[in-house]
């Protein structure tokens, strides 16, 4: 090649690359197609249903596997619907004698056994997948295969050979059976076997399974056997069917019963979880082959279900996509909702069949900022907004109304908010001498000291006011919660009719309450100052020590001390085992809407400290106690309502914790993506929303040119820099 | 040489076994088995037995280091550190603790990517950084080599943090020439997102290098072959390039090769903010997991790397100087 064709290749290649240029993290035309583009900031590590609990992780697999219920999309209270049953069964009471009571709601001592009958709709298929697939004596088609014949295969959705098959009730059946097995680990089984019956016989069933499956591999191999390393490679096939368990009945394919030992409303809530999503047995037994365990193929890894979407990527650390599923059943877009979805648009697709969207690619994104940036470039369809992009994104309108801001507005961005079903609270461990105790005094202690802290000053100062103040444990959207002036705590807050919201009271009130309390001035008998412990595992995160000098500030104008006592995680979970803490701070995010699931952290017979129970604080107090045996398991009506009003005032009285905020949760969505409507319940939403592709094409296009001026002028400048050292080497060249 | 390289592997497995009780101890003294089950577990729910449940299945019921209640060799083979830690000799690095997957698979899968970002960045600033040196090195003494320490103590002052963030923000958001962040394979489809990574790498990492490789050229010029090769008539170019580097290779070589265990286990840093799932994400994925299992193997691999680097550098020199000789 001589000097001039150099240059042209020079030429030809600067300027591919130039043409080339472009901040899009998507391969040529890929955002042109009905794709959602969405980020997710943590790896999920668990797709088993039996296992995941955490919410990213339900992000993915609710999308791929169907419990028999789910909840409506868009009515508010959220409303129970049959996804692939055929209605929300009513259960069945049984008494001491056996036989079915006549009351629908009878009292929960009457009853002995709860039967809920579950009729699955026919014709639901699984997606395609290689565990179907059977030759003509219906073996899996799979089972001989050699690590050489599946060298090609990275996930299970590239097999050659796929099939489907029809939901069936026995893979319910397996599924609640996984629950007990003790590899899975589930998160729930503590619970599910308070309630379901056989359930804890199983997991001993299955335990002795198990272990008489490991010494007879252990036998086998002598020495050398190494259980981890053994069953990586030959996972253990454990025939779920073969144990006794009568807490699952199979009537027929399309017909089961789940049998409780008592009376538990709530089974029917777990039951939209993916904990009872259908698992089948061909599943269980393709991912235990041993060729299949080596390319780690696995439950926890590749889902196979029965939902909208199946996983056809997962690279935990990078991508995750997910595809439309060709055999995804008949379902449509709701044709009711709340008040105020039509004026928004929520039902124009109203009756239109569902899903919409045919493909959704997850990025990894661990940092929010480039994120947030890539949202504003238009490459993801909604994102939500940190703390750290809260001014760019949000700006206070009049009072204190918060609005999108006009760079934001001007870009068709829309914002959405939601009270997310949860609450923040801190609680006084009520086995301690000081903040504990049940005596008039010690609830006027802890009455003041809730005053004191101010929440509504915390949410502007700490969280751009995304909150709105608790009071009590119930948040707003479930039953028993009561809204305005009728929810006041009425020993700690007021309601302030003109901002129409809670405000703390004045803290003239902390100050004589603590008198009463016999600190006046915040000073004891002995006249020295009260001093409280604040104990934690925070000290190693940032924002703590700002919000810890806040809690000491708020807590000097009545006077008190407070001492900081952070340490390890260990060791924090150690002492709130013991009961051997004072003050420590905690939320709770329900699993299910209904009140029990926030009231339940203050039952008596839930105690960490003596039961080993989620209620933390270890309070105990008999009325309340009995109130929610009452509560627990009733329907709602006025007369639960009655009673959770007065367990409100008891714990508003009692002041166990002094009860912060419901967070509320900021998203933004580009105009292209619509029907969006926050659940705080359900994470098998996406179905339900739609895209406008080519607006979005465009939109990215008009974002995204290209900006080469300033390299230009770079390079120009770089270049003129290096002619006078370019002279001088040569006369230095030349003067040697 | 053999005897010496055979003597030097030997020495290496005290260290190893040093390392991994050093971390064994470290990593328990913070965090329990208990804590490592809540963890994957959640700490909604969980009952004194689940924790039970998923320690014995996760083999961290034994004792930590000595099990009385076994008898030989079982005190010793019957406990959490032989089981989890000695198998790492054999380069078994068995399961991660929260997902179940194969550390060894997910290692070899994940070597490329943070390669694909440390090698650029390390031979391209190696490159740059030695040609720019050579240039101050030529101009001592003048103001251009006062001026080029100023802006590389300046440039070294910066913390990496501002290099990325800013990076970002004028490439990604301003000029959009090249995406904020990201990752996609093969090679050829992940190459616009490594573009930003090497070119903020290498630029973060000239200053310190600049002024290092300076003062070794600086070293080499006043010795005696310099000036024999000017008396001679050679260029000043030609004296630099050609004599002075050859002879400076010998620091550059051991800087080199020390780095090589760096660029496999990657940067913890780059791969967080521009999200390449290499080594260094898997790492600080697994500490804030509390996955034992990755630690310990992260820990262990790259402890092997630096004594075989160690190793390396030894030999380096035999190749670089053939007066040097290994006993």
């Amino acid at each position: 090649m001589n000097r001039k064709t150099n240059y042209c290749v020079l030429g030809l290649l600067i300027a591919a690359v130039v043409c080339s240029c472009t901040n899009s993290p998507y391969r040529t035309g890929e955002t042109a197609g009905n794709t959602y583009f969405g980020a997710f900031g943590t790896p999920p590590t668990k797709l088993d249903p039996a296992s995941a609990y955490y919410v990213h992780e339900g992000r993915i697999i609710d999308q791929i596997y169907e419990p028999p219920f789910t909840y409506h999309y868009l009515k508010r209270p959220y409303e129970l619907i049959p996804l692939t049953a055929e209605d929300v069964p009513a259960p069945a009471y049984f008494g001491q004698d056996g036989l079915q009571l006549a009351d629908p709601d009878p009292p929960p001592d009457m009853v002995t056994r709860t039967e809920y009958t579950i009729r699955l709709k026919r014709g639901i298929m699984y997606q395609d997948h290689p565990c179907f697939a059977r030759d003509s004596q219906g073996q899996s088609v799979y089972e001989h295969s050699t690590a050489r014949d599946l060298a090609e295969y990275n996930f299970p959705s590239d097999f050659d050979t796929q099939a489907t098959r029809e939901l069936k009730a026995e893979d319910y059946s397996i599924q609640v059976r996984r629950l007990a097995d003790p590899r899975t680990s589930s998160p729930v089984f503590s619970t599910m076997a308070q309630y379901i019956l056989g359930m804890s016989e199983l997991r001993a069933a299955l335990q002795s399974m198990l272990d008489t499956e490991r010494a007879r591999r252990k036998d086998e191999a002598g020495g050398a056997y190494d259980a981890e390393r053994d069953e990586r490679d030959r996972p253990i096939l454990l025939d779920y069917m073969a144990a006794d368990f009568p807490g699952v009945e199979i009537i027929n394919d399309h017909t089961f019963k789940i049998v409780l030992k008592r009376k538990y409303p709530q089974i029917l809530y777990w039951m939209c979880m993916h904990f009872f999503a259908p698992m089948p047995r061909e599943a269980i037994e393709f991912y235990a082959l041993p060729v299949i365990a080596q390319k780690e193929f696995s439950v926890n890894k590749c889902p196979v279900g029965t939902g909208p979407y199946y996983l056809k990527i997962f690279k935990p650390n990078e991508k995750i996509v997910l595809e439309q599923n060709p055999n995804y059943h008949d379902d449509y877009y709701p044709s009711e909702g709340a008040a105020g979805d039509i004026e928004s648009g929520l039902l124009a697709d109203a009756g239109t069949q569902i899903p919409f969207i045919r493909r959704q690619v997850l990025l990894m994104e661990k940092e929010e900022i480039p994120s947030w940036n890539k949202f504003l470039q238009g490459y993801y369809d909604s994102s939500g907004i940190s703390s750290d992009v809260f001014d760019q994104a949000i700006q206070m309108k009049t009072g204190e109304d918060m609005a999108l801001s006009d760079v934001m507005r001007n870009r068709g961005i829309r914002l959405v908010t939601d009270i997310d079903t949860m609450f923040w609270y801190t609680g006084f461990n009520m086995r301690d001498e000081v903040v504990g105790g049940y005596e008039p005094e010690k609830c006027k202690l802890r009455q003041a000291i809730s005053i004191a802290l101010d929440y509504n000053e915390f949410l502007d100062i700490f969280a751009n006011g995304r909150g709105v103040l608790a009071q009590g444990p119930i948040p707003p959207g479930i039953f028993g919660y009561r809204d305005g002036k009728q929810g006041t705590n009425p020993f700690v807050d007021e309601w302030d009719p003109d901002r129409a919201r809670h405000v703390r009271k004045s803290i003239d009130v902390a100050r004589q309450l603590m008198k009463e309390a016999g600190y006046p001035d915040g000073r004891g008998p002995d006249g020295e100052p009260l001093t409280i412990n604040y104990d934690h595992a925070a000290q190693g995160e940032s924002f703590f020590r700002s919000i810890f000098d806040w809690y000491r500030r708020r807590l000097d104008l009545i006077g008190v001390r407070m001492e900081d006592c952070g340490t390890d995680l260990s060791r924090f979970r150690q002492k709130k085992d013991q009961g051997n803490w004072q003050v420590a701070s905690s939320g709770w995010l329900a699993d299910y809407p209904d009140p029990e699931n926030f009231l339940f952290l203050f039952y008596g017979p839930n105690g960490l400290v003596e039961f080993g129970g989620a209620n933390s604080i270890n309070y105990r107090n008999a009325e309340y106690d009995e109130l929610f045996n009452r509560m627990e398991s009733m329907m709602n009506s006025d007369e639960r309502q009655a009673i959770i009003d007065q367990m409100m005032r008891i714990i508003q009285h009692d002041a166990p914790a002094f009860w912060q905020y419901h967070p509320v949760s900021f998203g933004v969505q580009h105009e292209w993506f619509t029907n969006v409507k926050p659940h705080q319940m359900s994470y098998n939403t996406m179905k339900y929303k739609r895209l406008d592709p080519q607006l979005r094409t465009t939109r990215q296009r008009e974002w995204n040119k290209p900006v080469w001026q300033p390299i230009a002028w770079l390079l120009a400048i770089l270049l003129i820099g290096m002619i006078p050292a370019g002279i001088a080497i040569c006369r230095r060249e030349t003067r040697a | 040489m053999f005897a010496y390289i055979a003597r030097r592997i030997a020495y290496a497995f005290p260290i190893l076994l040093g390392v991994n009780l050093l971390l064994f101890f470290l990593f328990f003294f913070v965090n329990t088995p208990d804590d490592m089950a809540r963890t994957y577990l959640g700490d909604k729910r969980v009952s004194r037995e689940q924790i039970e449940t998923w320690k014995t299945e996760h083999g961290y019921h034994l004792p930590k280091i000595l099990n009385l209640d076994a008898a030989m060799p079982g005190c010793f083979t019957e406990t959490i550190f032989w089981k989890k830690s000695m198998r790492l000799f054999a380069f078994d690095f068995g399961k991660s603790d929260i997902d179940g997957s194969r550390i060894g698979t997910e290692i070899r899968r994940r070597i490329p990517y943070s390669l694909y970002v440390t090698v650029p960045v390390f031979f391209i600033g190696l490159a740059i950084s030695i040609f720019i040196a050579m240039i101050v090195a030529f101009y001592r003494g003048t103001y251009i080599d006062t001026w080029a320490l100023v802006v590389c103590v300046i440039m070294m002052s910066i913390s990496i943090m501002f290099y990325i963030v800013a990076g970002q923000y004028l490439v990604g958001i301003k000029l959009r020439l090249a995406p904020v962040s990201g990752f996609d394979t093969p090679l050829a489809n992940a190459l616009k997102f490594l573009v930003l990574p090497v070119v903020i790498g290498v630029i973060g990492g000239i200053g310190g290098s600049v002024r290092y490789y300076r003062t070794i050229f600086l070293e080499e010029i006043n010795k005696d072959y310099i000036r024999t090769a000017r008396a001679k008539g050679l260029g000043e170019g030609r004296v630099l390039f050609k004599h002075a580097l050859k002879n400076a290779m010998f620091p550059i070589l051991t800087n080199v090769v020390v780095s090589i265990p760096f660029l496999i286990i990657g940067s913890l840093l780059f791969e967080n903010f521009f999200g390449i799932p290499g080594l260094g994400n898997y790492t600080i994925e697994a500490i804030t997991k509390q996955d034992f299992a990755v630690v310990r193997s992260m820990v262990f691999l790259g402890a092997v790397l630096y004594v075989v680097a160690l190793i390396g550098v030894d030999i380096s020199y035999t190749l670089v100087d053939p007066r040097v000789r290994l006993k």
